[in-house]
């Protein structure tokens, strides 16, 4: 039925659509629409054809009141949904719930209202009752009340609850709703008290294992970790002895590889201690020095005593020997220096020339 | 003279298949055996606007409401702008050219449909009409 109520011929030159829709009757339904176009049965183009100008009219009328009840609907929607956003964005709104139940309310009275005053409107061409606006009402309202819902659900949440479900993802914070508020409460409080245990727990390692106060007990572990300090204390002593000893033989050892250099014996034995740990390159030529350094003396030392200087260097001193022994064993046996000299020194030729060198 | 207008144009169903559970149909006629299609106010669609106007739909919304309410229903699922060059070219020959549809809407449409409640679909949309006159000056 065309709005302007003239019936000469008219071509579209432009057309959009954005909406196909599903109706009853497709003979005739004005609706928002100026122009109605229809493939029709005969019997019902006739039928059309036959309606009078004032059934148009109405029909019209109808479809505008139609189109003014959705708008003030579809308005009440849209203010509700920015009230509600409003609220919940402005931070100088503290009583957040009761505002937006009040909008709600406040919704509900105008949708009401607005239902209450309408038995039967047509739209599309077709009558649509009061029960069938409401379904239809529902079915659109639905998801806006469940955004509401889960809106107010938060908004009632404890900040430490809130906090909680911040930190939830989409599932978790789906299934997190459905719980009742005394339960979310007990949700977080439970994570909190795991929390504050694991906090003020105490744990220590014992023989490589983490052992937890809270779950062995205190007296427990008090006695696994008293055990563990005195292993501990046990195994530092056992390495002390042992730095003690080894000190002890580097220093035998300097005593007897190079006693004509100054310095203490004690000092000597952690040099001696220095060059077994180092790398074997720094070693061996740390070691020639000192070598080379300590017989230097001993030929001045022979020099002083006969004033010729036709004595052989080195070659027939015990010193030279006991180094030429443990020269001789370190390579016979791929050991180090050292700990060939020790050895040559447990040997009766080599303590008896150990012993030539302390007489002179 | 020109005029915006909101478009409302309905055609019938021609078959349900309840079993894929989609309405076949026409959205819109453009012309029978080779004239031209003036619906009941005397308003014609011609068959090159029907193509771009579909073709646009079809690329954008897609959608099916429940007698044009904000309702949303279904989807057009199928869509064929069978204009008479179009027929031409694809061997078909068909006294009624316009935009073929299949829409698939919920169930309890489907139903409706199904035992004859609903009978057709109708477009909505905006445009403009001129009247014949101005169009063929």
């Amino acid at each position: 039925m065309r709005q302007d109520g003239k019936t000469n011929k008219q071509t579209a030159t432009e057309l959009e659509i954005t909406k196909l829709s599903t109706v009853k009757n497709p003979a005739h339904a004005p609706a928002l629409a100026a122009i109605i176009k229809s493939v029709t049965e005969s019997d019902e183009e006739e039928n059309v054809i036959k309606q009078s100008f004032m059934e148009a009219m109405a029909e019209i009328t109808l479809e505008e009141q139609t189109d003014l009840l959705m708008n003030s609907i579809w308005d009440s929607i849209w203010a509700l949904r920015k009230s509600i956003r409003n609220t919940m964005s402005d931070s100088d709104v503290t009583n957040k719930k009761e505002v937006i139940q009040n909008n709600i309310s406040d919704f509900a009275t105008n949708l009401s209202s607005v239902i209450a005053s309408t038995n039967v409107i047509k739209t599309g061409g077709q009558d649509m009752k009061k029960d069938e606006i409401q379904a239809m009402l529902k079915k659109a309202v639905d998801p806006l009340k469940d955004e509401l819902g889960i809106a107010k659900s938060i908004i009632k949440m404890s900040s430490e609850v809130r906090k909680h479900f911040d930190t939830l993802t989409d599932e978790e914070k789906a299934d997190f709703l459905k719980k009742s508020t005394e339960d979310q409460e007990a949700v977080v409080k439970s994570i909190a008290d795991a929390m504050n245990k694991s906090a003020n727990d105490e744990t220590a390692v014992i023989e490589g294992q983490t052992v937890v106060k809270s779950e062995v007990g205190a007296a427990v572990f008090s006695i696994l970790k008293s055990q563990q300090t005195r292993i501990d204390k046990g195994q530092e002593d056992i390495v002390k002895e042992r730095q003690a000893r080894e000190l002890i033989e580097f220093t035998k050892q300097a005593e007897g590889m190079y006693p004509n250099l100054p310095g203490e014996s004690a000092a000597k034995g952690k040099v001696m201690k220095y060059l077994a740990d180092a790398d074997t390159d720094v070693r061996e030529t740390l070691t020639g020095m000192l070598k080379a350094g300590n017989e230097g003396i001993e030929v001045s030392k022979a020099f002083d005593e006969l004033g010729s200087s036709t004595v052989p260097v080195g070659g027939g001193t015990p010193l030279a020997k006991l180094n030429k022994m443990a020269e001789d064993k370190a390579a016979e046996d791929s050991i180090t220096f050292a700990k060939a000299y020790n050895e040559v020194l447990e040997t009766p030729e080599g303590a008896a020339l150990y012993e030539k060198t302390l007489k002179k | 003279m020109k005029k915006d207008k909101l478009f409302k144009a309905e055609c019938t169903v021609t078959d349900v298949n309840e079993t894929l559970g989609i309405v076949f149909g026409w959205g819109m006629v453009t012309d029978i055996n080779n004239e031209p299609y003036y619906d009941l106010d005397n308003q014609h669609i011609p068959a090159d606007l029907m193509v771009k106007a579909t073709s646009s739909f079809m690329e954008s919304a897609r959608i099916s409401n429940d007698s044009h309410t904000p309702v949303d229903i279904g989807v057009v699922v199928h869509s064929f702008p069978l204009s008479s060059e179009i027929a031409k070219s694809m061997g078909i020959t068909s006294s009624i050219n316009g935009w073929m549809v299949g829409v698939k809407p919920e169930p309890d449409i489907l139903a409706k449909f199904a035992s004859g409640e609903y009978k057709g679909f109708s477009i909505e949309g905006s445009g403009k009409l001129e009247d014949d006159e101005e169009v063929s000056e």
